[in-house]
């Protein structure tokens, strides 16, 4: 489709020279506000910062240090292990997020459901909860000893379970968390992404007899892949960059069981202040969110990312 | 045309009715704490109606802290860098969904590995260069630095892909300079999008703690939320009913620019388009 | 042509509107020459309260002007400045135990204070100025100190027959918590929290030391016992977690807990956020590991610290001063629950009054479970120390072997301190 904009604009004979060098400027135009900002705020501490990765800087302090920071991370067993947490979490959360997001979506988007306004609002609300609230309603909803949660499990003859000492049920109630936090939050972007859909796709589907599952997997689906890709991506990163729920809620415990990468990082970075170090770890991270976020758009080819 | 069954039907409202609640609760309990006295607030079972604390709460809170002027900042922060972004985001994903440049694939490749970078990295030369420009306490020093908006560009881009180039192509047949074809096609076509990046940007920026904290020093230059966070903090006494009442307060904005934008999630805006 | 005039003008805009930003903060600046301006880094309460002292000390120094700047305890505000070199506050407050590694980690960032505080030097807590002295050196100001106690609920405890008197061990005090549970079988004794509070007011207590001669002392004889009595008390089902200081508040409210084992600065969470309680809480010293031995230990306490890089040290040096040695300033400090380092003030009034919520003279009491703290040594590590504390702690109370965890939390300090472990 897009060729025949690119075969437009490289006819030079069709348009006057000035127009077509216009043409030629325009992209670059269109992008320069951003990239300026871009590369004075984002693209120059970047680099700053990948120096530091290559000293001992600590404090106020620094040495070169070549690959000793990067060395020592990789063979942190602690740093394994908070990839690992992450990559549990993330192998259960995102899929199950984002098949709850796209259900709510689509059911937002529904003309058979009545108060829509309303329920949109409510589904939404969870990714405005400030932390001090998040983290006490939390606490007190999976309190082990007298939550509301064992309260309820126990209704249904289920035993107290360890939301917070057991290795198991703490990264569970990570992900009920997470979950709770961010589905709203995809909720409305599938949904942005649902109204988008051209309506005349299902009204041809209804005359050709489409039921409403078939329409859902033959064009919902597949017009909605990019999006779904987006969330997927952001999701991924989101989930390997985590950090509120686990140190708001287990504080990374118990014993390291809900650690994440960027705890590791943050405990070094800005507990301990070896910016080193932190920035070493910080490049490690995105190495490997670059890894999987490119597999992801392997995977879902035709996504066209 | 005919609709879903009764029980299908009944599934989805169970199904988006216990999503609501769950989503709705902890709100309601800070609402509730925020009109409790504080040695209420922890009674369990807990009270599930308000009480008629809630200005005592407010009024004690801004005695204690400048809930006023953070409120004030937040806004105009929140504000200026939502618009600003909207607009840079929309442009520049417009440029990478619909044009054909060199270094297209590298730049966008540049911008998505930013959003993979942990961005606290970034915070120590950020501080340098801020405090550098003598920016420290302005709030510029939040704004300019979250324009750098990667999601926001990848977002557009991603929503902008499904426009219809036969659409962009009409238009300059017709004769219309691409800027125009961008203020008066695609930003109209792209209203859901722009709402909904809209409101993530707003909420983004308004949640936004470790920047502004660490660059606002002076107490009456920071934002709602950061302040709020201030007031519950080891070692001290923690006036939970007066943190509550200043969370529901930090809410409402958010609240009023949701339901404000939430009408351009209505079905069908581009199909009408097209169709038009 | 047209595009591009349309770009120059929207940058145009936007330098126009930074400059007029960045020219409003140089008017601002240039106003208030003639007079020096100091800010103080504090946070919470600490920050409210020096907040309050300012009137009283313009009163004295008229021609200093100070502003506090509100930040968060984990230093976030001020560590970019002292890594940066530049934008950092005038004074710095940092907790006691953290002070040394300040001075490790950010060498040339504090002023040699010796001179002047020589003459405060018998007016402080002995112990309070370890942590603020390097090689002799004097780089901040002691301000307040964290003497520990037991606070019990009178009321449960007579109702399940404990007569707090009798609880004279950390042993006792396990027994009186399954006596507790016969009667309140939803009630544990007391609580921690997701760090390593308990296992330091146990570890000083005892005498020990995070650092012994320069070397890692972690995995001492003391820190050992420490980190057993904290598992004894949750494997008998004595000790609740709660997570974090948010958790304690419903515990306490709903009768979950009867006992706590915290500083003084906790008076101040109990008669606010458990007001309904009032009466119904007694202050014991705690309990010792043996009989007669040392019921005293402290948690906390922070200093003030003036930045090398101010240009109004001198001024900065002045307000440090006013609020910490004089019965004003400490006055005010007492109000947001400070208690002082400073001990002249013990004889004033204001530190000799009567606290309606417990029904006792609070603050003597405290002064009492001053005299045998014991020196410790937190070294140059806790910043580094934090996380492999809490690990070791979590590891120990998951059933790991003691001597094993504190073999690899003094690994692992040692590893991103470069300093050696004691053997």
């Amino acid at each position: 489709m897009r060729e025949t904009a690119v075969g437009k604009m490289t006819k030079p004979s069709v348009v006057s020279k000035k127009k077509w060098n216009q043409k030629i400027l325009t992209p670059y135009l269109f992008l320069s506000p951003f990239f300026i900002v871009f590369a004075i705020f984002m693209v120059y501490p970047i680099f700053e910062s990948l120096y530091l990765s290559f000293t001992s800087a600590q404090g106020n302090q620094a040495e070169w240090v070549g690959l000793e920071n990067f060395k020592n991370i990789l063979t942190d067993g602690l740093f394994w292990k908070s990839l690992s947490n992450v990559f549990i979490i993330l192998i259960v959360q995102v899929p199950l997020m984002l098949i709850i997001g796209t259900l709510l979506a689509v059911l937002l988007n529904s003309k058979f459901i009545k108060g829509k306004a309303i329920f949109r609002l409510f589904i939404f609300l969870p990714v405005l909860i400030d932390l001090v609230t998040y983290s006490i309603v939390f606490t007190l909803i999976f309190n082990e000893q007298y939550g509301m949660m064992n309260y309820l499990l126990g209704l249904i003859h289920i035993d107290p379970i360890h939301w917070f000492s057991d290795p198991f049920w703490s990264k569970v109630l990570i992900i009920i968390a997470v979950t709770w936090r961010w589905t709203g939050y995809n909720t409305i972007i599938l949904l942005a992404g649902i109204t988008t859909i051209d309506d005349s796709l299902y009204e041809s589907a209804d005359v050709d007899g489409a039921n409403k599952f078939t329409q859902f997997f033959k064009i919902t689906i597949p017009m909605l892949k990019p999006i779904l890709l987006f969330c997927g991506i952001l999701s991924t990163i989101g989930t390997i960059q985590l950090f509120t729920e686990p140190s708001l809620l287990t504080a990374g415990g118990p014993n390291n069981a809900t650690n994440t990468p960027i705890m590791y990082l943050y405990q070094f970075g800005f507990q301990s202040f070896q910016f080193g170090y932190a920035s070493a770890a910080a490049y490690i991270i995105t190495i490997i969110v670059g890894i999987i976020s490119f597999f992801q758009i392997k995977v879902s080819k035709g996504g066209e990312i | 045309m005919k609709g879903p069954s009764f029980l299908k039907k009944s599934a989805g409202y169970l199904f988006l009715i216990i999503a609501s609640i769950a989503s709705v609760y902890p709100f309601y309990w800070m609402f509730v704490g925020s009109t409790l006295s504080d040695s209420d607030i922890f009674q369990s079972p807990p009270k599930l109606l308000p009480s008629g604390e809630f200005m005592n709460n407010i009024t004690g809170l801004a005695d204690s802290a400048p809930i006023w002027s953070a409120l004030g900042n937040s806004l105009l922060i929140s504000t200026i860098f939502t618009i600003a972004t909207l607009y840079l985001c929309a442009i520049a994903g417009y440029a990478f969904a619909k044009y054909e440049f060199k270094g297209k694939n590298i730049m966008f490749v540049i911008v998505l590995v930013t959003m993979m970078l942990p961005h606290q990295v970034t915070l120590i030369p950020l501080f340098k260069m801020i405090i550098g420009f003598g920016w420290q306490d302005q709030p510029q020093a939040v704004i300019l630095p979250a324009l750098a908006n990667a999601f926001g560009v990848f977002f557009m881009r991603q929503n902008m892909m499904s426009i219809p180039t036969e659409m962009i192509e009409a238009a300059r047949i017709d004769g219309a300079s691409e800027l125009s074809i961008f203020h008066k096609i695609i930003l109209p076509t792209s209203l859901p999008p722009l709402a909904a990046l809209g409101i993530l940007s707003f909420i983004q920026q308004w949640g936004n703690y470790l920047w502004p904290l660490i660059i606002l020093q002076n107490r009456e230059s920071t934002t709602l939320p950061v302040l709020l966070s201030q007031l519950v903090a080891p070692g001290q006494v923690v006036y939970y009913g007066q943190v509550l009442a200043g969370t529901v307060i930090s809410i409402v904005p958010v609240l009023i620019l949701f339901l404000l934008l939430q009408k351009y999630f209505i079905s069908g805006i581009y199909g009408g388009s097209v169709k038009g | 042509m047209k595009r591009l005039s349309v770009w120059l003008s929207l940058l145009l805009v936007l330098t126009v509107f930074l400059t007029a930003c960045s020219s409003g903060k140089d008017e601002k600046a240039s106003s208030t020459e003639g007079k020096a301006t100091i800010t103080v880094a504090s946070w919470n309460a600490a920050a409210d309260a020096l907040t309050e002292q300012i009137e009283g000390f313009n009163k004295k120094y008229p021609d200093i002007k100070v502003e506090v700047l509100h930040t968060d305890t984990g230093y976030s505000k001020v560590t970019p400045a002292l890594a940066a070199g530049t934008g950092a506050p005038d004074i710095i407050q940092t907790q006691a135990r953290d002070f040394p590694a300040f001075l490790q980690k950010f060498p040339d960032q504090f002023v040699d204070i010796t001179d002047e505080t020589k003459k405060y030097k018998d007016d402080f807590i002995e112990s309070s100025w370890k942590s603020v002295t390097q090689d002799q050196k004097i780089y901040a100001m002691p301000w307040d100190v964290g003497p520990t106690a037991l606070y019990y609920r009178t009321d449960l405890f007579e109702k399940a027959g404990i007569d707090v008197e009798s609880v004279k061990t950390w042993d006792d005090y396990i027994e009186a918590g399954k006596k507790l549970k016969e009667t309140f079988p939803d009630t544990a004794m007391t609580l921690y929290t997701d760090d390593f509070n308990l296992y330091e007011i146990f570890l000083n207590q005892l005498g020990g030391s995070y650092v012994k001669d320069g070397k890692i002392n972690v995995n001492s004889p003391e820190s050992e016992k420490a980190l057993l009595l904290q598992k004894k008390m949750k494997d008998e089902g004595i000790a609740i977690n709660v997570h974090d200081g948010n958790g304690r508040i419903p515990a306490l409210t709903n009768d979950k807990v009867a006992s706590v084992i915290l500083p003084v600065w906790y008076a101040g969470t109990l008669s606010h956020s458990v007001e309904k309680q009032a009466g119904k809480w007694g202050i014991v010293p705690i309990p010792a590991f043996e009989v007669g031995g040392n019921t005293q230990a402290n948690l906390g306490g922070s200093v003030l610290a003036v930045s090398k890089q101010s240009k109004n040290a001198d001024a900065a040096f002045k307000f440090i001063e006013y609020v910490l040695t004089t019965d004003e300033g400490q006055k005010i400090m007492l109000k947001y629950g400070l208690f002082p380092s400073y001990t002249p003030f013990y004889k004033s009034e204001a530190f000799n009054s009567k606290d309606e919520y417990f029904g006792m003279e609070l603050y003597p009491f405290f002064a009492k479970q001053t005299t045998t703290i014991k020196d410790m040594e937190y070294g140059p590590i806790m910043l580094d120390a934090t996380k492999p504390l809490k690990d070791m702690i979590d590891g120990v109370l998951a059933g790991n072997d003691v001597k094993k965890m504190m073999g690899t939390t003094a690994e692992s300090i040692s590893k991103s301190t470069k300093l050696k472990v004691n053997h």
